[in-house]
């Protein structure tokens, strides 16, 4: 899961960051509605977290011109704003969800959960795939039964796998979903990532489409 | 009472107190005149009755014998006659006479005659007595008829004008319902201007006084909102990043990234503490009674503790020049100390790093003027004039935004003044100037 985090406060924006990624959460940051639409144009997402009080544009504004421009990213609200009045506005305007500040970190990725797997179609946070279980929300994966230690960025690439279904994912989208804008990537990386998931839930979990990119293959044999 | 009644009542009660009694004065009048005018016909009958008579032949008096059939003359008008003679015998008299109608003494007698009343005339001449009357109650009845007719019309132009001022009132007053339905049909908490169209001249005050204390009150419950909004705002950010810190300290498997966290747990408890700090110092500034601590300080005194209220690693980058003598402050020294020190944050901030910041302390015309000078890039005009309003900041993540709003509400309680104006060289001066006490 790739979230973009729009938000000004730099304290707290490191804390988010910090309690996402410890969290499994590929994230990104961005200070201001100017570099939010740089960075939305540029990188794919899913998620936007956005704290309604930017130094450069209204919260509300930045939301509601994204939903007429037609962008369909689930976007969840973050405000210190007292009173229901601009939850309900944002949820109006086309927010998803809110968060009041302070909010708990773990009900913040649990909504973010709860987000991706709506718009995957899910109403579980846990994941079937013949021999496989992947419970997000605890980040344990099981084959046949069996605990299946996997390193974050793996955890991360199954959840894209998972995510997309029977779709084949580009490399630059596998990218996307694996690391943030600022994270140096290794050119081979990807492939590193795939080999361990191919070698920890069998050869056949990631199959390679030739020239276009990869698909969730079956698991286990 | 309502304006329009009391109008009514006002115009309308003399108005109808008026009209009565003119028309009560009019008919006594009218009485008195009909009834002259009634006598007089009577009086003319009987002369002309009397001077008729004379002109009879004469006639033996044995012959009036009051046995001969009496000629019967029909009664005129409701005028009754009978002619007699000084001794008694009747000589004649209308069929609607009375008996005795003629035993009365000469001149005008009002009589009750067989159960009835009877105005009557008596005049003797030539040997005879001659009486004409005319039943009371007639007379009366033609009173009232013209009484009748004279008092409709006056009773209904009465009725008409009574009408009319009501009208008349409720037109005139029309501007006045329509503010006061305005004013019915808001909501309480409603502060829109009244409308101000089709007011009357007299009215106008009203609802220029009216709209603007609404207006007011707008700006000031917005103004309000907008503060405790704001002061939320600053509040549970630092609080949020305490404690999503401390969530991801307790996160943390490794040592760096706990002690990471914490650290930033501190800077956000840091920043929490400062704003509560200066919002205490705004909520004893705006409280209307005065404050605890009243002991004065002098100029030096008051920048030293500014000073030593700063972060020891930029102390150094303060640089004091002083002109005159060292005067002393009208005002409670940890004001003074807080608008200045709240003056050196916004100068370090907002310089470079290293670069100094000039502390000029003059003492002249009763007052003590500090003037904090930086090297940063200064502001722009827009800056300046709402850089005093409460939470307004330069840029993100500077101070809380109370910093000068704090130094204005000081000077202005105490009478100073700050100005904040752009260096010639570059940077900014902010000129805070306090009142010095007497000696």
């Amino acid at each position: 899961m790739h979230v973009l985090l729009i938000e000004d406060d730099e304290l707290v924006a490191s804390g988010i960051l910090a309690g996402l990624r410890l969290s499994a959460i590929t994230v990104d940051h961005a200070d201001t509605a100017k570099w939010a639409d740089t960075v939305l144009a540029t990188s794919a997402f899913d998620i936007v977290v956005l704290d309604l009080g930017l130094p450069d544009e209204d919260g509300m504004a930045l939301l509601q011109r994204w939903r007429s421009a037609g962008k369909d990213w689930p976007i969840l609200i973050l405000t210190a704003r007292d009173g229901v009045n601009d939850c309900v506005a944002g949820l109006r305007a086309g927010a998803d969800d809110y968060l009041l500040k302070p909010f708990d970190l773990a009900e913040l990725v649990a909504r973010l959960h709860a987000l991706h797997r709506r718009a995957a179609g899910r109403s579980v946070d846990v994941s079937e795939h013949g021999a496989l279980r992947f419970d997000q929300a605890s980040c344990i994966v099981t084959l046949h039964g069996q605990p299946v230690e996997l390193a974050r960025r793996e955890l991360a690439l199954l959840q894209a796998l998972l995510h997309a279904g029977k779709r084949i994912l580009s490399p630059d989208q596998i990218k996307d979903c694996l690391y943030g804008m600022t994270d140096n990537v290794e050119s081979n990386a990807i492939n590193v990532h795939i080999h361990h998931l191919r070698r920890k839930l069998g050869p056949r979990i990631v199959e390679t489409v030739r020239g276009i990119g990869y698909r969730l293959g079956k698991a286990g044999t | 009472m309502s304006l329009r009644l009391r109008l009514l009542l006002i115009i309308g009660l003399p108005f109808v107190l008026l009209w009565l009694a003119a028309s009560t004065w009019m008919l006594i009048d009218l009485r008195t005149e009909f009834r002259a005018a009634l006598d007089e016909r009577l009086a003319a009958s009987a002369h002309m009755v009397i001077g008729l008579v004379a002109q009879l032949p004469p006639t033996p008096v044995a012959d009036m014998s009051p046995l001969r059939p009496m000629p019967s003359i029909g009664a005129l008008s409701g005028v009754a006659c009978e002619v007699r003679q000084l001794r008694g015998n009747i000589v004649a008299r209308t069929g609607n006479s009375p008996e005795r109608l003629g035993m009365a003494l000469p001149g005008y007698r009002t009589r009750t005659i067989d159960g009835e009343r009877w105005r009557s005339f008596t005049l003797e001449q030539n040997g005879l007595r001659v009486t004409t009357a005319d039943r009371v109650e007639r007379r009366e009845q033609l009173l009232y008829g013209v009484a009748r007719a004279a008092s409709i019309p006056v009773l209904i132009a009465m009725a008409g004008s009574l009408l009319a001022l009501a009208l008349g009132v409720r037109t005139g007053l029309a501007p006045l319902e329509r503010i006061r339905a305005a004013l019915a049909a808001r909501e309480p908490g409603a502060l829109q201007p009244l409308p101000h169209s089709r007011v009357p001249f007299e009215l106008g005050p009203l609802v220029t006084t009216v709209n603007a204390l609404l207006a007011r009150l707008a700006s000031a419950l917005e103004r309000e909102r907008r503060f405790t909004g704001d002061a939320a705002h600053e509040l549970r950010t630092p609080l949020t990043a305490v404690k999503t810190h401390i969530q991801v300290a307790r996160l943390c498997t490794d040592a760096e990234g706990t002690g990471e966290a914490l650290a930033q747990a501190e800077t956000g408890v840091n920043r929490l503490q400062r704003t509560i700090e200066q919002l205490l110092i705004l909520a004893r500034l705006d409280a209307p009674f005065p404050l605890d601590n009243q002991d004065q300080g002098r100029a030096n005194a008051i920048a030293r503790s500014a000073i030593a209220q700063i972060t020891p690693a930029l102390q150094s980058r303060i640089v004091i020049e002083q002109k005159g003598t060292d005067g002393a402050l009208a005002l409670p020294s940890d004001l003074a100390v807080t608008a200045l020190r709240n003056l050196f944050d916004n100068a370090l901030r907002h310089s470079p790093q290293g670069s100094e910041v000039l502390l000029r302390i003059e003492n002249a015309d009763g007052q003590v003027s500090f003037c904090v000078e930086d090297r940063g890039a200064g502001m722009s005009d827009d800056d300046i004039a709402c850089s005093v309003e409460r939470f307004w900041r330069k840029g993100r993540g500077h101070g809380c935004g109370l910093g000068l709003s704090i130094v204005d509400t000081i000077v202005q309680r105490y009478g100073g003044e700050l100005a904040l104006a752009n260096r010639a060289g570059g940077g900014l001066s902010a000129h805070l100037r306090l009142p010095s006490a007497a000696g």
